[in-house]
């Protein structure tokens, strides 16, 4: 497998993305079994509300970045599956990054369904890869997408990295609310907010 | 706006709200960009240690990577072409009943290695002998090359048997280039031929895909061949049989080694 600074972080940031989604997750379920979110998780909530944007702006774009750094300096060749997921995740990158200038949340009505298709993309890609059962385990000239280019960790590897990169989107997109602008827009109880998450 | 009247403190609840906002996205932006920083210094550590050049002693693979002054040199073939390898669906390693190279003599092959000294694989030279053929780009390869690197240095390996390989399918505008960086990286011991860049000595060896080995007897004939990342237990059974003193698993009938 290539060895390399870069690609280690990727797969550790892809780490750190896991955690954050399973730590979502979990909140959000004890959240909504206790009927409201503990006291101490309210700060910490509401500044991933306020972040979420740019946040998933930046997942975003360490993903279209770390795609192209693999194809155009490391020359891994992109097959077929990984086009696909390109498709979706390239055009998240600018989308987000103009939804986070304007803090446009209804921007996740567009964005998640875009990330949906590509965690489909990746969940097959993955599959493929754990069951190349129609490509013999050499490397010919062309590109099968059955190749394992990179596993980090022993499990982490492109199509991996790319399907955490958009449910990490999709988590941010669902904390993401809109910026209060107003004391009567503001709803002292969590209940609403974590109804969303969940949904 | 019932909560105006209820309070003396009427905007509490969202005062506390914005209050704590403002505490928490520091807390949360200096977390990241914590995590980021101790993310590079751990992914850059990491790779670091991956580095194994220095454990290959002198003469070896790696020892003549580090001095590389080229990636491909053309190479001189004399003997007849050995036919392409044809593996069934998911088979690596061909059997000797059915492989029509078996028993073939090995084209002698004479070309240069990473430091431009001369290396020639010869069929008669009277030793035992693998020739894995490596492609820097080829992920089945870079994970093949340190099972046998370390089964080489596990001192399991016949010493009777003599390991050679040949970079080839070399290309600056594919993945892990160049061969010359990967190898010395990697500590790979057995000294490397360089194939043209039109692969011609791969192709001699009727190579159907990377990695492609092949396990020659001492009278300079084909064993056996296979191709794809063998187990290395596989592999291990392929080199025993070559070996004249013989190992646990050297049964087969169609040795000829004496």
């Amino acid at each position: 497998m290539i060895t390399d600074t870069l690609i280690k972080m990727f797969a550790m940031l892809a780490i750190v993305g896991v955690v954050f989604i399973v730590a979502v997750i979990v909140l959000a379920l004890i959240a909504r079994f206790r009927g409201g979110a503990p006291e101490w998780l309210i700060p910490l909530r509401d500044g991933f509300s306020d972040l979420a944007l740019p946040l998933a702006f930046c997942v975003a774009l360490v993903c279209t970045l770390g795609s192209l750094y693999l194809s155009e300096v490391k020359h891994l060749p992109p097959c077929d599956m990984c086009w696909y997921q390109r498709i979706c995740m390239y055009p998240s990158a600018l989308i987000l990054g103009i939804a986070a200038f304007r803090r446009d949340v209804g921007i996740r009505w567009y964005i998640i369904p875009l990330a949906t298709v590509g965690v489909g993309l990746s969940t097959y890609h993955r599959l493929i890869e754990l069951f190349p059962d129609s490509v013999a385990s050499s490397c010919t000239n062309d590109v099968p997408c059955s190749t394992v280019w990179v596993k980090e960790f022993g499990f982490l590897t492109i199509p991996t990295m790319a399907g955490i990169g958009f449910l990490l989107i999709i988590t941010l997109l669902l904390l993401a609310r809109p910026r209060v602008s107003a004391p009567d827009h503001e709803s002292p109880d969590s209940e609403p907010r974590d109804q969303e998450v969940m949904a | 706006m019932t909560d105006v009247k209820k309070g003396d403190k009427p905007y509490a609840q969202y005062s506390r709200n914005v209050h704590d906002r403002k505490n928490a996205m520091p807390m949360i932006l200096g977390g990241i960009a914590l995590a980021i920083v101790v993310i590079g210094v751990v992914a850059f550590l990491l790779t670091r240690s991956e580095d194994k050049s220095d454990t290959a002693g002198a003469g070896t693979g790696a020892e003549a990577a580090k001095d590389a002054t080229q990636e491909t040199a053309s190479v001189t073939i004399s003997g007849e072409d050995l036919p392409v390898l044809n593996l069934s669906q998911g088979q690596l390693l061909g059997a000797p009943g059915e492989d029509p190279a078996v028993g073939m003599e090995i084209p002698k092959l004479a070309g240069q290695t990473f430091d431009g000294s001369d290396l020639t694989i010869d069929p008669a030279d009277g030793k035992p002998k693998v020739i894995l053929f490596l492609a820097h780009w080829c992920p089945h390869c870079q994970a093949e090359v340190p099972l046998i690197k370390e089964y080489i240095d596990s001192g399991n390996a016949p010493e009777d048997v003599e390991f050679y390989s040949v970079a080839t399918q070399t290309d600056a505008g594919k993945a892990n280039y160049p061969p010359s960086g990967w190898l010395a990286r990697e500590g790979w011991q057995p000294p490397v031929l360089l194939d043209d860049s039109s692969g011609s000595a791969a192709q001699s060896y009727g190579a159907p895909g990377w990695p492609y080995m092949v396990f020659v007897g001492a009278d300079g004939k084909v064993v056996q061949r296979g191709s794809g990342e063998v187990p290395i237990e596989q592999f291990e059974a392929a080199v025993q049989q070559l070996s004249a003193s013989g190992g646990a698993a050297a049964t087969s009938t169609s040795t000829p080694a004496a």
